[in-house]
């Protein structure tokens, strides 16, 4: 029980999301109020998600996926350094 | 959300709960510690931060803002933020009433640690009734 919780949070400490946000929304040259409005949130929370400072919900994540036509995983990518 | 024809109302609201605010207030320096004066304070301090409240939403309530404050309202890192920051409010907000208690209690405010004793009650229970809410429906 005690390796487990140990592994999980070793899991944890290591494991990040990365987007390719910013990079699909230039290339489709778009503005970030633009891609906010579209999406219902405010533009701060795009320049978050951009920055890797915030995580979106599962919700928005697939509202992206879907604004740009791309799968998630297309967008996000969940890294795990350790193990 | 309230519509902006509510906007007189509010500032009504807000002007009589600021005057039973100061009517307190001046009664509670003529008569010092009286009953009267802590009710006329309480309840226009409730009336004046609820005006204020329904003060903003009239003034945001139509048109382009209007349709921007509702979308900066259900934003989900918003939505975030408040509960964080809530959290962690309730976090200082427990030890800084727990050594309010105990430093009215040592000043033999009897009523004053009463009080807080109870607001403290009330938030311990409020967080084991929610937790348990949440967690049934999450």
């Amino acid at each position: 029980m005690y390796v487990k919780h140990a592994l999980h949070l070793t899991l944890r400490e290591v494991s990040e999301l990365e987007n390719r946000l910013e990079e699909l929304r230039k290339s489709r040259g778009i503005r970030q109020e633009e891609l906010a409005e579209t999406l219902g949130v405010s533009r701060q929370t795009i320049s978050s998600l951009e920055s890797g400072r915030y995580n979106p919900s599962i919700l928005l994540a697939f509202r992206l996926a879907s604004y740009f036509k791309l799968k998630i995983e297309d967008i996000f990518i969940y890294r795990e350094e350790a193990l | 959300m309230t519509a902006k024809k509510y906007y007189p109302l509010a500032v009504l609201s807000l002007i009589f709960s600021t005057g039973i605010f100061i009517f307190g207030l001046i009664w509670g320096s003529r008569e010092n510690g009286s009953l009267i004066s802590g009710l006329c304070m309480g309840v226009g301090i409730m009336g004046i931060s609820g005006s204020l409240q329904w003060l903003i939403r009239t003034l945001s309530a139509d048109g382009e803002q209007g349709r921007r404050a509702e979308v900066e309202m259900n934003d989900e890192r918003n939505c975030s933020i408040r509960e964080k920051s809530a959290y962690a409010s309730v976090k200082v907000m427990i030890p800084s009433m727990g050594a309010g208690a105990i430093a009215l209690a040592l000043s033999g405010h009897f009523i004053g640690t009463c009080v807080v004793a109870g607001l403290l009650l009330i938030l311990s229970i409020c967080m084991v009734v929610f937790s348990n809410y949440y967690s049934k429906r999450m």
